[in-house]
């Protein structure tokens, strides 16, 4: 009889006979839970456990291996109380069971051999005229290797033959054993003592994990399906890759899945910019002064391009004698308000290397005085088409930069002729946001 | 479009002459070309008390015209009318008023030094009679005709056509006479009432 205490008191105590067993068609363990709650629950790293009867302390479950099972295994039993346990709450129990196989040794003819594994002696057994015979041997699952003793005469020769056996299965089990409207469940991963490789890890396909708890070869971890999952594929595996133990969580739906949120749209491609120049202009004559905009582009995602809409100001003025009558004084403010591409064409580290193009309206007013008749205030209305080339630097969210501008402008009234564009020379900043 | 500021005086006898002042308010044609740096101003001005010209023709002293009035406007409320050199235009309905006059009974002339020359200025006194108080301050018309007796009659340009303003009822005018021809002449003066003068028969060659 084996039996485990935990020393959570909430765990039960389990304890199973026989405690150990050897795999064949007729194998059966008897496992028996005590100081268990109402909601027990048991998991078994392989076979069938099945629930037998139960009485006011206790609780019978009985086990079988797989009906093809022949290789020697360390078979985990889990059980708890409740839907939420912790590692504490869950006592585990390992079952040794051993496999039954036949060695072909070949030996000293008349030889009289022996076998050990892990302990156990199995034979004496004479060998034939041709030093052959074949030995029956149960390996259990900590076995690693069989020493084969020959003795002839007064003469003994042992020899070391070693046992590659498969792996025993982890016990994978979940609480509670579906997922309702994917809400969480624990996954509870055990690694028998007899796994050699190195590391545990469980993959959840389609759920988020998250460990919970760890302690020793024993691993808690809670498992969030994806809204979509109709089900969840767990994997325990080693670190090389190495599959131990797998299961399935099926995601239970008790109401209708709401439809999809409708995922936001997308951020504009590209982003906004902002920014501001002064500088001034000279187009021949009196047609100069001083300048300065605002200009908000937006840059297309797909293409070095922003398209840009310029807001600026820019101011000139003269004074001239006219014949005897006196001074005659005029001064002309306009508002370019103009569109504008601009193409970043060359970017090498900080520097940028752009070249502009576009035109729009000149709005402005334009105010006549002079010492020998009233004063004017007039509408203007003009136009501007330019090319220009900028060089900037790129420092961190901003880039300050110089433009040189080419126009062709023109603004006209009943009194005035005048052209507030030519040479535009430019000191700027601008920066991107969204 | 300019306006017609103020009239200053705006009323005066008609016997009475002297400077009025009449004072514009208006932005010329101008235009100017940033380009060349230059403004071309249109001064051209046309300044009327009813249909008589006032003032230069060109705008001036920033709009405020002073020029000699001639008694020789009837009694009665005149319109001002100023045209700039756009034609634009504005009228100050009856700004000016003329009241009816103190006219003198006549004029008597200086005895004129003779010969005199033709196309050469030579001065001629002219008195008012029976003027009122302070004698008269008007203007009169002056004009010459060849004198009567004279084998070729006919009238001889003379300038000026209006003569300056009495002084205490007297005036010494510059006047210039041109004739075709060497003859004895005489010089006429009347003023809007009618009153007349006609100076002794001189000769011009």
């Amino acid at each position: 009889m084996l039996a485990v205490l935990t020393p959570a008191q909430a765990a039960p105590v389990v304890e199973a006979e026989p405690s150990r067993l050897v795999l064949g068609p007729r194998a059966r363990v008897e496992i028996t839970v005590r100081n268990a709650g109402p909601a027990l629950h048991g998991a078994v790293s392989m076979g069938t456990l099945t629930p037998g009867i139960s009485a006011g302390d206790f609780v019978r479950f009985f086990w079988t291996p797989p009906a093809d099972a022949r290789a020697p295994a360390l078979v985990l039993f889990a059980f708890w109380t409740g839907e939420a346990p912790t590692l504490s709450d869950i006592t585990v129990l390992g079952l040794p069971c051993a496999g039954r196989t036949e060695l072909s040794i070949e030996t000293e003819p008349g030889a009289r051999v022996t076998v050990e594994v892990a302990g156990a002696r199995f034979g004496p057994k004479r060998a034939d005229g041709q030093g052959r015979l074949k030995m029956p041997v149960e390996v259990g699952p900590n076995a690693h290797e069989a020493r084969v003793i020959a003795e002839l005469s007064d003469q003994s020769k042992i020899r070391v033959l070693p046992l590659n056996l498969p792996p025993s299965p982890w016990l994978l089990a979940v609480t509670p054993d579906q997922s309702l409207d994917g809400a969480p469940v624990h996954a509870l991963v055990v690694v028998p003592d007899s796994e050699e490789s190195p590391g545990t890890e469980l993959v959840a396909e389609g759920a988020r994990g998250e460990r919970e708890q760890e302690a020793g070869r024993r691993l808690l971890v809670r498992v969030t399906p994806e809204r979509s999952q109709s089900e969840v594929r767990l994997v325990a595996r080693t670190l090389d890759g190495s599959v131990r133990a797998e299961t399935t969580i099926d995601v239970v739906r008790t109401v209708p899945q709401p439809p999809e949120p409708v995922p936001p749209p997308p951020p504009p491609p590209g982003g906004w910019v902002l920014g501001g120049a002064i500088g001034g202009y000279v187009g021949g004559g009196s047609n100069a002064g001083p300048q300065g905009a605002v200009v908000l582009g937006y840059g297309l995602h797909e293409l070095p391009l922003v398209l840009e809409l310029e807001l600026g100001v820019r101011v000139q003025s003269m004074s001239t004698q006219v014949g005897t009558l006196g001074v005659q004084k005029s001064t002309l403010v306009v508002v370019p308000i103009e569109a504008a591409v601009r193409w970043e064409a060359l970017s090498a580290g900080a520097f940028r290397l752009d070249v502009r193009g576009g035109g729009g309206l000149l709005v402005g007013n334009h105010a006549l005085s002079s010492t020998f008749d009233a004063s004017l205030n007039e509408g203007a209305l003009g136009w501007e088409l330019f090319a220009a080339v900028q060089a900037g630097v790129q420092l961190g969210p901003v880039e300050p930069y110089l433009e040189v501008r080419g126009a062709i402008s023109r603004v006209t009234t009943d009194h005035l002729d005048a052209h507030p564009g030519g040479g535009i020379f430019s000191v700027g900043v601008r920066g991107m946001f969204r | 479009m300019p306006t017609v500021v103020s009239v200053d005086p705006s009323t005066r006898k008609a016997s009475s002459s002297g400077p009025v002042t009449i004072t514009l308010g208006a932005v010329l044609p101008t235009s100017v070309d940033y380009g060349s740096g230059t403004a071309t101003v249109d001064d051209r001005l046309t300044l009327k008390i009813g249909a008589q010209t006032f003032g230069p023709s060109r705008w001036t002293d920033a709009g405020v015209v002073t020029d000699f009035l001639p008694s020789i406007l009837q009694p009665g409320d005149y319109d001002v009318t100023v045209t700039l050199g756009d034609g634009r235009f504005a009228t100050a309905t009856d700004a000016f008023r003329v009241t009816p006059g103190d006219w003198p009974t006549g004029y008597t002339f200086d005895t004129i030094p003779s010969p005199q020359s033709s196309g050469v200025p030579f001065e001629v006194t002219i008195t008012a009679q029976g003027a009122p108080d302070g004698g008269y301050g008007g203007t009169v018309y002056l004009s010459a005709f060849t004198a009567p007796g004279s084998a070729n009659q006919s009238p001889a340009p003379i300038s000026p056509t209006v003569s300056g303003p009495f002084d205490g009822g007297v005036r010494t005018e510059t006047v210039t006479v041109t004739v075709d021809h060497a003859d004895q002449y005489q010089i006429q003066v009347f003023d809007l009432a009618g009153h007349r003068g006609t100076s002794l028969p001189f000769t011009i060659r």
